[in-house]
């Protein structure tokens, strides 16, 4: 698979987010969808949005190494 | 698979991050609360399974040598089976990885940088371990080395410190074992058990890249000793200073007995010292499980781990903050969720289920090379 850092860092963030999601539903016995909403929504007025840069960061990395890691493949094809 | 470096780390290394691992976070939160003026007894009875605990990661991983416990499970259920499995110890290591610099987030929030909001001080810690893991576990091993003795002397010279300022009331310790074995148990099973002995699962990742996997097993066994004499004199010193009821209300107890010395009316608050102990303690523990987390990428994916490095460190921050809205939530999780449903399922029942497969898968392969 060619995007495959991207999907792995998607993967990997959903379940996580799923993973803390049940142990608030646990904990706290509140509507999944508000449980959901908190974990995953910004807080205005925080410095949350620091997280979220982090995040986006994150994310843009691993597209482009995979897409430097498909141009290196099709640079080995042509050669 | 291709450019996978392989990594060797020494045994003295592999010593000094057991050793560090173990105390990282334990010495900073109150642990065995449960057990009251006989935590220090709990902690040496955990101690003593922790040894256990240690021997049996080092038989399963011995059995197949060379392969960690990721690839342990690949052998024993397949690709697929195995593949959903490592997957989880994946979220497990993430998760936990979060919730250790949450700890040190939240001491260095409320106690040293009032002002700083968490998500910086967990940013720019994430930063120092991606930089570090980014460079290999060796660096990891080497920068360890640098730094052992401070943060052995430093743990020491505190409780020294503190007894010469004359505010240690050794009958804090009394009566011993006073309401009988009950409370002690009750500390060691399962929290002391599942934290910090059996958290040793995530060095079943490092253990076979050690140079003499061999002699590998004496060192785990002396480096959980010497943490847990460390962690036995750090509860000393707690109770000792601060009282069972103080110690069990602080969140942070070594840190109020670090601040109650005062030598000569002149040396006083010398919280930083603490805080270097945390940090590194808390750089090493978060480090360890990162390590683990992409150790798992890197056999799923099939591309080196160092690609995953940063994005697993951006999740890894993200949900440090997202874990809990607030310190006291963050430790209700701590006490309640995490021992039961994911400590105990991933440091003992799904390691002992891989067992008796693997056994019979090394048999068959012994018996067939016969």
């Amino acid at each position: 698979m060619i995007i495959l850092v991207t999907f792995m860092f998607c993967l990997i963030f959903c379940a996580s987010i799923g993973v803390i999601t049940v142990f608030d539903l646990y904990l706290y016995n509140q509507p999944l969808l508000t449980i959901v909403k908190a974990n995953v929504s910004f807080q205005r007025g925080t410095s949350q949005w620091m997280i979220y840069s982090v995040l986006l960061v994150g994310f843009c990395y691993s597209i482009g190494v995979d897409y430097r890691v498909r141009k290196n493949k099709k640079t080995s094809k042509s050669s | 698979m291709k450019n996978i470096l392989v990594e060797k780390l020494s045994l003295w290394q592999l010593f000094i991050l057991i050793f560090i691992f173990e105390i990282g976070s334990a010495a900073v939160v109150s642990t065995g609360n449960d057990a009251k003026q006989d935590a220090w007894i709990a902690l040496g009875v955990a101690m003593i399974f922790g040894l256990g605990i240690g021997l049996f990661f080092h038989f399963l991983l011995s059995r197949a040598p060379g392969k960690n416990l990721f690839e342990i499970f690949q052998l024993c259920l397949g690709k697929w089976m195995g593949g959903a499995l490592i997957i989880m110890y994946i979220l497990y290591f993430i998760y936990i990885a979060s919730r250790v610099l949450r700890d040190f987030c939240e001491l260095i929030t409320s106690f040293i940088f009032e002002q700083t909001p968490v998500e910086f001080v967990a940013i720019t810690m994430v930063v120092v371990i991606i930089y570090m893991l980014y460079l290999g576990i060796e660096v990891m091993g080497r920068t360890s080395e640098i730094f052992i003795p401070y943060f052995f002397s430093f743990i020491i010279i505190i409780g020294i410190a503190v007894f010469i300022s004359g505010e240690m009331e050794f009958t804090n310790l009394l009566p011993i074992l006073g309401e009988g074995i009950k409370p002690v148990v009750k500390a060691v099973f399962p929290q002391l058990l599942t934290f910090p002995f059996g958290e040793l699962i995530a060095f079943t990742l490092i253990i076979p890249y050690t140079s003499e996997f061999k002699k590998s097993k004496k060192i785990i066994l002396l480096a959980v000793f010497a943490s847990g004499l460390i962690l036995i004199y750090n509860a000393i010193l707690q109770i000792a200073t601060l009282g069972v009821q103080m110690r069990a209300r602080s969140n942070f107890p070594l840190l109020s007995s670090a601040r109650e010395i005062s030598l000569l009316e002149f040396i006083e608050r010398v919280d930083l010292i603490v805080v270097f102990i945390v940090m590194y303690g808390i750089i090493i523990k978060v480090g360890v499980f990162f390590y683990g987390a992409l150790k798992g990428l890197e056999l799923l994916s099939k591309r080196p781990y160092r690609m995953h490095v940063v994005p697993l460190g951006a999740i890894i921050t993200f949900l440090s903050v997202k874990i809990s809205d607030n310190f006291a939530e963050h430790i209700e999780e701590g006490l309640i969720v995490v021992p039961m449903f994911l400590h105990i399922p991933f440091q003992f029942i799904l390691p002992l289920l891989i067992l008796p497969i693997l056994l019979w898968k090394t048999k068959k392969s012994k018996e067939g090379r016969e």
